[in-house]
């Protein structure tokens, strides 16, 4: 099928859906009151998008997001690094990450909050742990699953071991390591509304809270399809860097 | 042989069926209800554990909320057939559209009344008034209903600025903790959570919204669905029965240690910290007059937009049989 | 698992050895011992006298899969440059040096193009030119023509005899193709199977410089080629014997 061809089933696909959500809706099958319809929803997210009102919000989500994330990828790639190519490091290592790694880091929310106390750092803090494993444990097995004939070219070329991890076995495990960072930036949106949420100071999760406790139901659905709408600008936006990094990785 | 057995099951069948159709008469009747563990609702506990539910044929099915802001989805969504509430969050509801309605009144607050409902912070701590809580974080159970409102308007009452104040949830029986560990500044607290504060010298009482708002407003309802109202007025009607009976049992046995119990073991506090609560009466009538009150004081702090008729969330039963 | 049993060798300086077997029969593994890629289990091996335990510096191997070994997030002159910072080049004449060894193998039209973009002889001459931009004095080919088709063999010898003789290079190239080895070698040393001994050691006597026409009708050539070959399918040769 061509390109056009499956744009069109994925677009009709969409279109059934929404017409759906809305039959639904408008013939009372589901209280409106309660599920909004599309064209309810539509219009109220694009009002507060034309308005400016989303901007606070999502720069406040976005900020903490980008913090964690940004964290968590530095010190999961570094020690992803570590751990992959030494055997002690990573035998040092391996036993306390396989035993917080199955922890869902969603129920590390409430007892962060009681220990940290709700501010901002706790909130960074909570995305940078739900981010880090990911990229951690897809960093180690890129670097495990470096072709070795890479690893003796850069030998047979008497290439330090230090500037062979910077320069072969980095580049070569990226495609894996990006890989863990596309799970992450998923896990880290969620943490983000979920920690807003239970923080009570701003963002967009804590005005979907909000708006649920004002009854405000079209409000809180117009800001669920802003939130699922980053969720796919922040998809697709990796996806086309990732192509950029990674060129290689189709051939 | 074969046609006798087979003629002893058909008559054992017929008067299993018998049996059956003389029960279905008074059948019981369940009603999923959500409920709050916080004193305005003793009445309700009050009839349950004395049963008087059971005596109008009910049968109920308990769930336990934080507060109205999630009672009252639950009841529009057909989750639950009645919930605890406050009046904030229904005239809300009900001014969004939804299908909701108060039906028999929880509780009051009266101006004779301090130990239902107040602000409280860490003795230790320099916080004495709304002014001092600007910057600082206020627990409330959830937002958006009467005590976030009288909260704020208390806030801005005693010198301080409502929007410069972090609120945040927390449930009644955890805000205690939440003092304690910082995580909150100040927390309006409610009986009987209230009162184990209180005997604690580590907090401290640092004010009380609703004597100094408004007196005499009311606080706590029993909310549920137009529709359900209409579609099952005979279970309303015998719900409100034992609910009035479970009220006026209360009023009477306010200082016992029946009582004492009753509340002890729905809040899991102590029946000797609760037996020294001064506890208020329960109202028998929702007061229109206070809604309204409550009304003007929702469209001040913007909750609102327009105006509404109390009576719009007011369940009548003459009118609405 | 036993993979060589007992092998010595000795290279002479600018010598061009072709070491010749049958497929698995540990040739490969001989070369990485040598190259310092492997450890040997018992014996040692000595470049100028000094012993190596490691990839000794002037001495470059080259690999039988030569389209892993390039780095597909460089560009083929990226990846010559590779070998240019090992050297310790300044980064201002690293392009400029790399175009150089590209010329060389004539790929300098393809500087910017990335190693999959281009065919398995292209990828070949890209990986031969990294290795001369080491400037060694020693190159192990590890069987390298054996993924590309006839016509772009015949070039590849071509280009690799060029090199060896202009640079004065040493070569040791491990193949399974008689022909290659009789045409390319100055001495041929045959492996037998797992584990692998060395039956036999013959000098090409042929002139140099050999051509890819000419130098395959040479009687000298094809008796070499038919003792080889006999060998290889165990059968009696025209010329068996001749110093071991």
């Amino acid at each position: 099928m061509s390109r056009l061809g499956r744009a069109a089933v994925s677009a009709s696909g969409l279109a059934g859906m929404l017409a759906l959500w809305e039959t639904v809706s408008d013939t009372g099958l589901a209280n409106a009151a309660l599920l909004p319809p599309p064209s309810t929803t539509l219009r109220a997210a694009w009002a507060i998008i034309a308005s400016g009102q989303v901007l606070a919000p999502l720069g406040q989500s976005l900020s903490l997001l980008a913090a964690g994330y940004a964290l968590a990828s530095v010190l999961g790639i570094g020690l992803g690094l570590a751990m992959g190519c030494s055997r002690s490091i990573y035998g040092l290592f391996e036993p306390l990450v396989e035993l917080l790694r199955p922890i869902p880091k969603a129920a590390l929310v409430p007892p962060l909050f009681l220990f940290l106390g709700i501010g901002t750092t706790t909130m960074v803090t909570i995305i940078t742990i739900g981010c880090f494993f990911p990229v951690l444990i897809n960093t180690v097995q890129g670097v495990h699953g470096v072709d070795p004939v890479l690893l003796d070219t850069a030998r047979t070329f008497r290439r330090s071991r230090g500037l062979t991890i910077l320069e072969v076995i980095l580049p070569a495990g990226l495609p894996m390591i990006l890989t863990g960072m596309r799970v992450s930036l998923a896990l880290g949106l969620i943490l983000v509304v979920l920690a807003e949420m239970l923080a009570g100071s701003g963002g967009i999760g804590f005005l979907i809270l909000d708006m649920q406790r004002s009854f405000d139901i079209v409000a809180m659905f117009a800001w669920l399809l802003i939130m699922a709408l980053l969720g796919l600008i922040l998809s697709l936006a990796f996806d086309i860097l990732e192509t950029r990094a990674v060129p290689w990785r189709a051939h | 042989m074969y046609f006798r057995r087979s003629r002893r099951l058909l008559l054992l069948a017929a008067a299993l069926l018998a049996c059956h159709g003389v029960a279905r008469a008074d059948e019981m009747k369940t009603l999923h209800v959500g409920m709050i563990p916080t004193i305005d609702f003793a009445p309700f506990y009050a009839a349950l554990t004395n049963g008087y539910f059971t005596e109008e044929g009910l049968k109920i099915d308990l769930t336990p909320t934080t507060g109205g802001a999630v009672g009252i989805p639950a009841v529009v969504s057909g989750a639950l057939d009645i919930a605890a509430g406050n009046v904030v969050s229904t005239i809300l509801a009900a001014s969004r559209g939804l299908d909701i309605i108060a039906i028999a009144p929880a509780s009051k607050v009266r101006a004779s009344d301090p130990d239902l409902a107040a602000i409280v912070a860490l003795t230790a701590s320099t916080l004495h008034s709304g002014a001092d809580l600007n910057g600082k974080t206020l627990a409330v159970n959830t937002r958006a209903n009467v005590l976030w409102l009288y909260g704020r308007a208390w806030v801005r009452k005693t010198g301080g600025d409502p929007d410069k104040v972090t609120i945040k949830e927390v449930p009644f029986p955890q805000m205690l903790d939440a003092l304690k560990g910082h995580q909150v500044d100040a927390a309006f607290m409610v009986s009987p959570f209230l009162n184990a504060a209180l005997a604690d010298p580590a907090f401290q009482r640092i004010g009380e919204p609703y004597q100094q708002v408004q007196p005499d407003v009311d606080v706590g309802q029993y909310e549920a669905t137009n529709a359900f109202v209409r579609e099952h007025p005979k279970e309303t009607a015998a719900f409100l029965r034992a609910l009035r009976k479970g009220a006026v049992w209360f009023n009477a046995n306010r200082r016992t240690p029946a009582l004492a119990d009753i509340v002890a073991g729905y809040s899991h506090l102590s029946a000797g910290l609760v037996a020294k609560i001064d506890l208020p009466e329960a109202p028998m009538t929702i007061d229109p007059a206070q809604i309204g009150k409550t009304i003007d004081l929702m469209r001040q702090e913007g909750l609102l937009k327009a105006p509404m008729d109390p009576m719009k969330i007011v369940y009548t039963p003459a009118t609405r049989p | 698992m036993v993979a060589l049993d007992d092998v010595s060798l000795d290279v002479r300086p600018g010598e061009f050895v072709a070491i010749l077997g049958p497929s698995g029969c540990g040739k490969s593994t001989l070369l990485q011992i040598m190259a310092g890629l492997m450890p040997a289990s018992a014996g040692e091996v000595k470049l100028d006298g000094h012993a190596v335990f490691g990839p000794p510096p002037k001495l470059i191997y080259l690999f039988q899969q030569y389209a892993k070994s390039l780095f597909p997030w460089r560009s083929v002159v990226r990846n010559v440059e590779f070998a240019l910072q090992s050297r310790g080049v300044q980064r201002a004449a690293r392009r400029g040096q790399a175009l150089e060894y590209l010329k060389v193998v004539g790929l300098d039209g393809f500087a910017d193009r990335y190693p999959w973009q281009l065919s398995g002889g292209m990828q070949q001459r890209v990986a031969i030119a990294r290795a001369l931009a080491a400037e060694p004095e020693v190159l192990l080919l590890d069987e390298p023509f054996s993924a590309v088709d006839a016509l772009t063999r015949l070039e590849l010898q071509a280009l690799v005899l060029d090199l060896w003789s202009r640079r004065k290079l040493t070569v040791v190239l491990v193949t399974h193709d008689v022909d290659e080895a009789v045409f390319m070698a100055d001495r041929i040393v045959m492996l037998s199977g797992r584990p692998a001994k060395v039956t036999k050691m013959r000098e090409v006597a042929i002139t140099r410089p050999r051509d890819p026409i000419t130098t395959r009708e040479d009687p000298d050539f094809l008796a070499l080629r038919h003792d080889l070959m006999a060998e290889l399918l165990a059968r009696p040769g025209v010329n068996e014997g001749g110093p071991l």
